[in-house]
């Protein structure tokens, strides 16, 4: 089977010149969108967050799906980076840093998000001095932190090691570790969730590795789409022959990913017990569109990566982004279904502060999603993602990122 | 004061819904939390609040003690006070949320009056001074009293100022105006007066004697919604091995707690007893003993005119007796005649050896019937299967309830106005005194009618009604004859021209059925005075508001309203805003005509108060009372109504039989000359409703009655200003059962249209699977102003059945409908 | 010392006098209810379960279930939900809260827990209840306190000064002659999800 390759053999000169003025106003156009996510975020925070669809029995929303999400999103990076400089193999045509520097970014959104959906973001400081170690949520900060300097520090390193100042072995000790961190973030974000008995959907033990696995997805498929895309604005040379070699890992993890999912659907829905209530939900109910979503964009990809005269450039690119909303589905699917089942679903009176939809009765609440985002809220997301699309943009204009031979 | 927004102007439809939930402010407490790891220190003990005593004056026959809490000027916190016997301790969400009434956006602020030129009820207001506003009344009382009469001039009460109805009955008298007939659960009180008499609790026994029942039956009572202060007997009862027994057509939270559900057809009650009554008599199941000692039974009736024969009518003068209290007049002795079976012949029953219960007998020419036998013949035509197929009741159901009253005994029976809204309701009362003195089952420990409010005249002294004694009285009219009495310029045979109207402690509008045609009256009449504490439906239609200062706003004395307590009031705070207590507005309104007011001071007047024809008895005075906060009178819990078989009645017995058919005008008004067999009146019958009834041709148009339950967040209307209370009931809803909505398409939280062809309302529906089909239930107490559109009082009719003046609200026939907006 | 509560729900009438005893003594926001009285059976609230006439309504007071083994206090980044060691109340400490709402995701009781979605409002503009009520404050979480303050003080909670059907009872679960043990002792109880192993303080009896 031939690859249909692709040569994109950009002149240099030229290239940097043109990708200096794209970049310059990808740039602006970031610093713009964060900047109007930043003043809608104050207006949350000053008129109050009620102005989100957020409420009591659905109390998280947007903010942490996304943040579950771009923690995702960030583990691509390292780990395409990380896995081959750790086992010493040969990796993907030199886009380690530009790799690396996708997932400090999107850190950097997790961040953002959390940030935005604290209710008292002030007090953030007393998340390092009145920290509480057995919860989730502060590992979580830790290891995020963590996993924030050592990608910066992984990338530093990088640097360094190609003008030498770097040894080979203190690099691949580094990567093992950035390795291990990328594999402990994901984990974590996943029992924030997976350690709560609180919702049938969330407790399970699958979650952890359920969570590795979606981070490798979405992460694959975001290292996919930018180098294509960054190729193709002339920013860096990629031969055709490492883009397939993401694209079949891409493939094989998006088939792990639906064979935990296949399991946990499966465990949920043979006792035909409580566990059909979050079956119901996610097949034929509210959550639906999310569900199917999922599925059909997870294989839609699958397929694009593994048949060879499917593997055209554009196509893969189209797989990356397949894959990356897929994941995002997944995130939806566990945030809005953890609590479209509610433990206890007894009626009161209903007030505006107790779930999104309160002008009705309790069913009519759950009849539908329990909860949708408010403009203002996809404004905030927006901007936080676009402060993530700004590290980025400045890593690429002012940071050594391009393959070592390249630069 | 308190920063509130006056939004009276724009107390328009929803309008106060609005000014109620503004936001005034945040709270702001001095000193923060308590330290996070440590039980707070001493410092949070000594909290700087001072504590006060008083009463819930809800009008919800509560009467609970409170505890009321003052910080910084306010009251800001209301709670249970502790009641000298403990059992009795009670409160309710609408006592917890006194903070909220006393501070109410829709309280009264200041003297209000409608401008010059604008509609009444339009909304158009303007604040004039106190003296303007009494001068500007006055002088249109007397311009009213010289065109005609003083007596043109109507005082309308309604029932939450007890406290002060004393009070204004000085006043009403002082001014020379008429006085009204509430019409508001008259049939039911009205005939327990008749039938039992008014004792301590009105016409039961202490509540908490229902603890000794074997049977409690709730009948057409929603207790737990309606009474929460009382229920908890009807669970001692339960612990005690009773059996809790209830009859009504729709389920709720109070058949829930009953053992048993009786399912019955609306307005169909007093069918039901008479056939258990028939029951009683075939299964031989009578209390001969307490038939012949406690009630009329034995009472020779003459046939010619359904009145006791007497000893006058042997040719023996009557005697007179100790002096009526009620009346200032000495009391008629003149015995009723029983036939003595062993000396044969007609005696007194207190010369009576043998008494007869049955028969029919010649004396000195007249022909009488016992008492007991006209009730056998009444209720033959009412065997128990004839009943239950009229009322849709279960034979078996019907069977096991009246084995209970009649064996299982003794009987607590919680009466409850359900049956009191239709008309015929009277006679429910009439059948139900009339089963419970068949079998034996009152005036002893757990047997009985378990009471209502208090309404004792020996704990408490009546110094306003004395005084009012001096003026001569006008006419009165029952509120569900006002209308008519209006249009006809009459009250039977007595003139009236009723030309304004003096409204306190009454939300007319919102109360009184056929609310339409209250309305035309309205807008014919030359002045409409409401003198009241929150700024309601009546007040709106008013051409002067008088703002009335709330409850913790003077010192007052108060009997404990169905517990055996007389309580005091402390003056916890001034009265708010721009209000006077109803003592000042009284006393301004009287010398503004010039009559004189008798008490020099508050005090003055809440002393005389205090003293009652018992108080002695009981250490009552204001001083005792100031210093005890309540004071136990009565019989301690032990109060039985008809105990030892004598009862509050002219013949000191149970009436069954009812001699007296006249109308009553203490509770129904004055008779307005219609033509009915009154002699139909002597005995209980049953009638079914004036409209809500099946074989009403009405019926094909209108299949649903429109009934309505109490909202336990209210008393009627009252509290309407609540927060926390709207929270609970945030709007007027419509509740219907599943079959009746599916086939309207209607869903719980739709907008319906309940209407008729009088009116329509707009109510969000609430699917309901105890709702009786073919009922649709609303619960009551909210405004015209409330809702989206309309309201139910407009659907119901201002007719009045003629054996029983009364507010019938529930007998309304209506269609639902899905509303488009 | 662990603090309990036992919920009669054969006496539960629903009258909601717990609810609003619990707003006022505790100065709670417009729109937030510590002390829910929800329905078990029906999907209206006061809404009988059933068929006409064969129908039942069951009245569910539901807070916070102070539980022994809290999940709340586990997941709480900053401490600011943790468990009173003398008496076993969890509490809340509002200057804490970073408002991440991990604790409300956390219980499996929901809707107990209740975060201030906007600045706290009221009807008043001075604070009704106890003085020594920690003022509310926007975007954190608050929840039932069991009435802390008042415990503190040798004082009833409010929700516990009356119930007017005489349903609800409080007091220390270790020991077993107090009230509470001796009534779970006694009669039959349920208690709410007790599959989810956080061991709530509160026991209904049936």
């Amino acid at each position: 089977m031939t690859d249909t390759t692709a040569t994109a053999s950009a002149v240099k000169a030229p290239a940097a010149k043109k990708g200096g003025a794209g970049l310059n106003i990808a740039i602006i156009v970031s610093a713009v969108v964060a900047i109007i996510g930043i003043v809608l975020w104050v207006m949350q925070m000053s008129g109050g967050m009620i102005q989100t669809a957020m409420r009591n029995i659905d109390s998280w929303g947007l903010y942490i799906t996304s943040f579950m999400f771009f923690v995702g999103l960030s583990a691509g990076g390292l780990i395409i980076s990380s896995v081959p400089k750790a086992f010493g193999i040969k990796g993907f045509g030199g886009i380690s840093k530009v790799a690396v520097m996708t997932s400090i970014a999107a850190t950097c959104a997790a961040i953002g998000l959390v940030v935005v959906d604290m209710g008292q973001p002030l007090r953030v400081w007393e998340l390092f001095v009145y920290s509480n170690l057995g919860s989730p949520l502060m590992w979580d900060i830790i290891v995020l932190m963590v996993y924030l300097i050592l990608s910066c520090v992984y990338l530093w390193a990088q640097v360094q090691a190609e003008k030498g100042k770097v040894g080979h072995v203190a690099l691949r000790v580094i990567s093992v570790i950035a390795l291990v961190t990328a594999v402990m973030v994901h984990s974590v974000t996943a029992w924030i969730f997976g350690l709560q008995q609180s919702h049938e959907m969330w407790h399970t033990a699958l979650l952890a590795p359920w969570f590795v696995s979606s981070a490798l997805v979405c992460g694959t498929g975001l290292v996919m789409a930018t180098v294509i895309a960054l190729r193709a604005a002339g920013y860096l040379k990629l031969d055709q022959s490492y883009l397939v070699k993401l694209a079949k890992l891409l493939a094989v993890f998006l088939l792990v990913d639906l064979y935990f999912f296949g399991c946990d659907l499966l465990t949920e829905a043979f006792p035909a017990g409580s566990g059909l209530a979050v079956v119901d939900m996610l097949v034929s109910g509210p959550l639906a569109p999310f569900f199917w979503g999922e599925i059909i964009l997870s294989v839609v990809a699958v397929v694009l990566c593994v048949v060879p005269q499917l593997r055209t450039t554009p196509l893969l690119a189209v797989a990356g982004i397949l894959a990356i909303a897929a994941i995002f589905c997944k995130r939806v699917q566990l945030l809005v279904g953890g609590f479209q089942v509610p433990n206890i679903d007894m009626p009161a009176v209903l007030t505006p502060f107790t779930v999104t939809n309160w002008e009705g009765n309790m069913a009519q609440a759950y009849s539908g999603m329990v909860y949708w985002p408010t403009p203002l809220e996809f404004g905030v997301t927006l901007g936080v993602v676009a402060l993530g699309f700004l590290i980025f943009f400045l890593g690429l204009k002012f940071l050594p990122l391009k393959p070592q031979d390249q630069e | 004061m308190t920063g509130l927004k006056d939004s009276k102007s724009t107390l328009t439809r929803r309008g106060f819904l609005k000014a109620s939930g503004a936001v005034a402010g945040a709270a702001a407490l001095a000193g923060g939390g308590l330290a996070a790891y440590a039980i707070a220190d001493d410092t949070a003990k000594s909290t700087g609040d001072e504590y006060f005593t008083g009463q819930c004056r809800g009008n919800c026959s509560g009467g609970c003690k409170l505890k009321i809490k003052k910080r910084d000027g306010h009251v800001v916190q209301v709670e249970m006070g502790e009641q000298p016997i403990p059992e009795y301790n009670r409160i309710c969400t609408k006592g917890l949320s006194w903070p909220q009434r006393t501070y109410s956006a829709a309280r009264v602020q200041y003297p209000m009056k409608r401008v010059e030129g604008t509609e009444r009820g339009a909304g158009e207001w303007e604040r004039i001074s106190w003296d303007d506003a009494i001068r500007e009344i006055t002088d249109k009382w007397k311009q009213i009293a010289a065109e005609g009469s003083s007596f043109d001039n109507f005082f309308c009460a309604g029932t939450s100022t007890s406290t002060c109805s004393d009070l204004y009955a000085y006043v009403q008298a002082a001014v020379g105006a008429s006085g009204t007939a509430v019409c508001y659960d008259g049939a039911l009180l009205a005939m327990n007066f008749r039938n039992i008499g008014f004792g301590q609790y009105i016409y039961g026994n202490d509540p908490k004697n229902g603890q000794r029942a074997r049977t409690y039956v709730m009948w057409a009572a929603n207790s737990a919604r309606s009474f929460p202060h009382e229920f908890h007997w009807a669970f001692d009862a339960q612990d005690n091995g009773a059996t809790l027994i209830a009859v009504d057509p729709n389920y709720g939270i109070s058949q829930s707690k009953a053992d048993v559900y009786i399912p019955i057809k609306p307005g169909t009650d007093a069918a039901l007893l008479l056939g258990l009554i028939n029951e009683v008599i075939k299964n031989d199941w009578i209390d001969r003993e307490y038939l012949l000692s406690a009630t009329v039974a034995p009472y020779l009736v003459k046939k010619e005119n359904g009145k006791f024969m007497r000893m006058s009518d042997l040719g023996v003068a009557p005697a007179e007796g100790p002096i009526d209290m009620m009346t200032g007049m000495p009391t008629v002795i003149d015995p009723i005649l029983v036939w003595d079976e062993q000396l044969g012949k007609a005696v007194s029953l207190e010369e009576s050896v043998s008494p007869a219960l049955e028969g029919s007998y010649v004396v000195e020419g007249v022909e009488t019937d016992t008492a007991y036998s006209l009730l056998v013949q009444d209720v033959e035509e009412w065997p128990l299967e004839k009943a239950v197929e009229v009322s849709d009741v279960d034979l078996g159901q019907a069977q096991d309830l009246v084995r209970r009253i009649a064996c299982e005994k003794p009987v607590t029976v919680m009466p409850g106005l359900g049956c009191d809204h239709y008309n015929g309701g009277h006679r429910v009362t009439h059948a139900l005194n009339t089963l419970l003195a068949v079998t034996g089952n009152m005036g002893k420990p757990g047997a009985g009618l378990s009471g209502c409010c208090n309404q004792s005249t020996t704990a408490l002294g009546s110094p306003g009604m004395v005084a009012a004694a001096a003026f001569p009285s006008g006419p009165v009219v029952g509120t569900i004859k006002l209308t008519t009495a209006f249009k006809n310029k009459r009250i039977g045979d007595v003139p009236v021209n009723i030309r304004s109207l003096f409204f306190y402690g009454h939300n007319a509008l919102a109360n009184m059925a056929g609310r339409l045609d209250t309305l035309e009256m309205f807008k014919q009449l030359d002045l409409i005075v409401t003198v009241d504490i929150d700024f309601t439906e009546t007040c709106q239609w008013s051409d002067y508001v008088l703002p009335a200062a709330g409850q913790f706003e003077y010192e007052a004395v108060m009997l404990g309203i169905m517990t055996p307590t007389v309580l005091h009031q402390d003056k916890v705070i001034d009265p708010l805003f721009d209000s006077k207590t109803d003592f000042e507005i009284g006393r301004l309104l009287v010398e503004a005509m010039g009559a004189d007011f008798p008490w020099a001071s508050e005090e003055e007047y809440w002393r005389a108060r205090a003293i009652g024809p018992d108080s002695e008895k009981y250490g009552i005075t204001l001083d005792t009372l100031r210093e005890k906060e309540a004071i136990v009178c009565f019989d301690d819990g032990e109060y039985l109504h008809g105990g030892g078989g004598v009862f509050p009645t002219p013949t000191g017995k149970l009436e069954f039989y009812l001699e007296n058919v006249d109308r009553s005008i203490m509770w129904e008004g004055m008779d307005d000359g219609e033509e009915f067999d009154k002699s139909y009146e002597h005995l209980p019958h049953w009638e079914p409703p004036h409209e809500a009834w099946e074989e009403n041709p009405l019926f094909e148009k209108y299949p649903l009655i429109l009934g309505s339950i109490r909202n336990r967040h209210r008393t009627h209307t009252a509290f309407f200003g609540c927060d926390w209370l709207l929270e609970l009931a945030p709007e007027p809803t419509l509740r219907m059962n599943p079959i009746d909505a599916e086939a309207r398409g209607i869903e719980s939280g739709d907008y319906v249209r309940a209407f008729n062809d009088r009116a329509e309302v707009v109510l969000r529906a609430e699917v309901n699977n105890g709702i009786r089909p073919g009922m649709a239930i609303y619960p009551k107490g909210w405004q015209e102003f409330e809702h989206i559109k309309g309201c139910p009082a407009n659907l119901a009719s201002s007719y009045t059945s003629p054996a029983a003046y009364n507010n019938y609200n529930c007998d309304v026939l209506c269609e639902v409908e899905k509303w488009e907006g | 010392m662990k603090y309990g509560m036992v919920i009669d729900l054969k006496r539960c009438f629903g009258c909601r006098t717990c609810e609003i005893a619990c707003k006022s003594a505790n100065n709670v926001p417009k729109g937030v209810s510590w002390n829910r009285v929800l329905t078990e059976g029906s999907g209206v609230p006061d809404g009988p379960s059933g068929t006409y006439p064969n129908c039942k309504v069951q009245p569910f007071p539901v807070s916070c279930q102070h539980c022994e083994n809290p999940a709340c206090v586990k997941v709480c980044p900053v401490g600011a939900t943790y468990q009173d060691p003398d008496t076993g109340v969890v509490r809340q400490d509002y200057d804490k809260c970073i408002g991440c709402r991990m604790c409300v995701a956390a219980c499996p009781y929901t809707g107990v827990r209740s975060f201030n979605w906007e600045e706290p409002a009221y009807a008043l503009d001075f604070a009704t209840g106890d003085a020594d009520v920690p003022v509310h404050q926007k975007h954190v979480v608050e929840k039932c306190t069991f009435c802390y303050q008042r415990l503190a003080r040798d004082e009833k909670p409010a929700c516990m000064v009356l119930c007017p059907g005489r349903a609800r009872h409080y007091g220390d679960l270790d020991d077993p002659e107090s009230e509470v043990s001796k009534l779970i002792a006694s009669r039959p109880y349920k208690q709410l999800l007790p599959e989810k192993g956080t061991k709530p303080s509160v026991y209904y009896l049936v």
